[in-house]
């Protein structure tokens, strides 16, 4: 199968910092492919070098085997790709729904925007309210953005990043901050999910990682030091002595 | 956007608006013909920095493009308002295009210099042309005719600029409501976020540029029929000051704001250059004492909390 997006030779570096460093990396259409590693290893900048919102040093990234290397952010939205925020970047003066309202009308043409009022659109409202309905925010929909708790702004980031309808979503961290019971309801969502499109997946929770992933990536310093199944990466020594250590012997 | 309570409050003060020239004499009706005009102009100036999160120094540019395309168009022997207050609007906003397409490169403070740049260049440009009068500026010799009905009457002109306004007060709120609005309202909260869903800043932020720019022409199409002059001095910096204290007075993004603002403005100097010509002094701790304790100016004031959920 041909991977649907694919890195080769990604390279990025702030000064002397390296954060991407020569990087590999695909993707399966409908894989969950985990990326993990420890603080500082340049998860996050390969993620928002894959959204577009960071662009490389050198190196190609291939999506469907297009080059996008030079592609900006909302070139690439438009051809399948969408990603949620480490931090949550929100709307935060406008409706719960507004912001969900706002990823799905992203993708409608221009000269339809001009018409009838925002709120009273069912075509922007209905698929909007769909999202808030499968991350189980669909009660808060009316409150403003700016007033949600931590769990529940990931939860709209998510709606966000799914309302786009992406072939390929871009997840930093989606269950940070998150209750034991929103946590397990959004790990079930994602494996869901996983019919619909593919994961990058960037996560610190080591249960909910091999629990969810097809593959795992390992990132330290900005290199990618093992690539595999769970249970392959579990057993990798070079992974054990950088990275996991005793939080491999945790995972059940 | 646009709660019930704000509705109300619109209406009132077009209500307000209309009935002024049944009690004022000539100059009070001429008094708030300016108010409307420089509350029009300042909407076109809200829509693209209250609205759009663009913080546009150059606005005086098209208030002066707008003023000098009617003086200009009547020296030619064109008069009639259908001709030329759509000429003004036309070339505020052909201007705008090209302004607004290289100063949007930019974002923040080089944002405001490019624009104040380019407004500055057009000042030096038009005070130093002797076609167009150089620093003396231009006379108009009569007003310009509506549809060949003249406008002479103080009261007549005022009604036509009523008309505009609330025409350009409803077309705002629509567009203040419609999906570009609200995708204009999404840049200003978080552009990052906006391209990361796919929206490109030029097809919606240029747009709203040159629309609030083609506002703030008619409005000095508008501003040299009542004068019957035209003069550098509306191109200046300081009238795109102006327009924001008046934003800033009468509330960013309240649509009733401007005309608030204008009116607030135009009163205050009326009022207190009577008890000293220092009246500035007065306007100062003013507009801090609104920065500081609430960003919704006059019109913040009118309504029972500042922002409504959108949807």
């Amino acid at each position: 199968m041909n991977p649907l997006l694919e890195t080769r030779e990604l390279r990025k570096s702030y000064g002397a910092l390296v954060v991407t460093d020569a990087v590999a990396f695909d993707i399966l259409p409908n894989e969950i492919h985990a990326l993990i590693g420890p603080n500082g290893a340049g998860k996050s900048s390969f993620l928002a070098q894959l959204a577009g919102d960071v662009l490389s040093d050198s190196g190609r990234i291939l999506f469907e085997e297009r080059d996008i290397t030079d592609e900006p952010a909302e070139r690439r939205a438009h051809l399948g790709i969408a990603r949620s925020y480490q931090i949550a970047r929100l709307f935060e003066e406008m409706s719960v729904r507004a912001n969900v309202a706002l990823a799905v009308q992203a993708c409608s043409p221009w000269a339809r925007a001009l018409g009838r009022p925002a709120a009273g659109r069912a075509e922007l409202i209905e698929p909007a309210d769909a999202q808030l309905e499968r991350v189980g925010l669909a009660d808060r929909a009316r409150a403003p953005a700016g007033s949600l708790a931590h769990g529940e702004r990931r939860k709209l980031e998510l709606a966000m990043a799914m309302a786009a309808k992406p072939r390929l979503l871009l997840l930093d961290e989606p269950l940070a901050g998150m209750g034991v019971d929103e946590s397990h309801a959004t790990i079930a969502l994602l494996d869901r999910l996983r019919a619909e499109c593919a994961i990058v997946l960037v996560e610190h929770d080591v249960n909910a990682v091999f629990g969810l992933s097809d593959r795992i990536s390992v990132l330290v310093h900005g290199r990618l030091i093992a690539s595999g199944p769970p249970a392959a990466i579990r057993a990798d020594a070079a992974v054990r002595q950088a990275y996991l250590g005793d939080l491999a012997q945790e995972a059940p | 956007m646009i709660a019930g309570r704000e509705r109300i409050s619109v209406l009132l003060a077009l209500g307000l608006f209309a009935l002024v020239p049944f009690y004022g004499d000539s100059f009070y009706t001429a008094l708030a013909a300016k108010m409307m005009i420089f509350g029009l102009a300042a909407l076109g100036v809200d829509v693209v920095v209250g609205w759009g999160g663009m913080i546009s120094f150059g606005h005086a540019a098209f208030f002066g493009l707008g003023a000098y395309t009617v003086a200009v168009l009547s020296q030619a022997g064109l008069g009639d308002a259908l001709i030329t207050w759509p000429a003004a609007m036309l070339v505020a906003a052909l201007f705008a295009a090209v302004i607004g397409a290289l100063s949007l490169k930019t974002r923040g403070a080089s944002f405001i210099m490019l624009t104040l740049a380019f407004a500055q260049m057009l000042f030096y440009i038009v005070s130093s042309l002797p076609a167009l009068g150089s620093s003396d500026g231009l006379g108009l010799a009569k007003r310009n005719t509506l549809a060949g009905m003249t406008l002479d009457d103080i009261r007549r002109f005022y009604y036509a600029v009523l008309l505009l306004l609330v025409g350009a007060l409803a077309l705002t709120r629509h567009l203040a409501r419609s999906p570009f609005g609200r995708a204009v309202d999404g840049f200003r909260q978080n552009e990052p976020r906006m391209r990361a869903l796919g929206y490109r800043a030029d097809s919606y932020l240029l747009p709203c540029f040159i629309y609030g720019s083609a506002l703030t022409g008619l409005a000095g199409a508008l501003a040299s029929n009542q004068m019957l002059f035209v003069a550098p001095d509306m191109l200046h910096w300081i009238t795109s000051g102006t327009f924001l204290v008046i934003i800033v007075l009468g509330g960013q993004r309240t649509l009733l704001g401007p005309l608030l603002g204008a009116a607030a403005l135009i009163l205050l100097e009326e009022v207190l250059a009577e008890i000293t010509e220092h009246w500035m002094m007065i306007l100062g701790p003013l507009l801090i004492a609104i920065i500081l304790f609430g960003s919704r100016g006059i019109a913040g004031l009118l309504r029972t909390e500042s922002d409504e959920p959108t949807a």
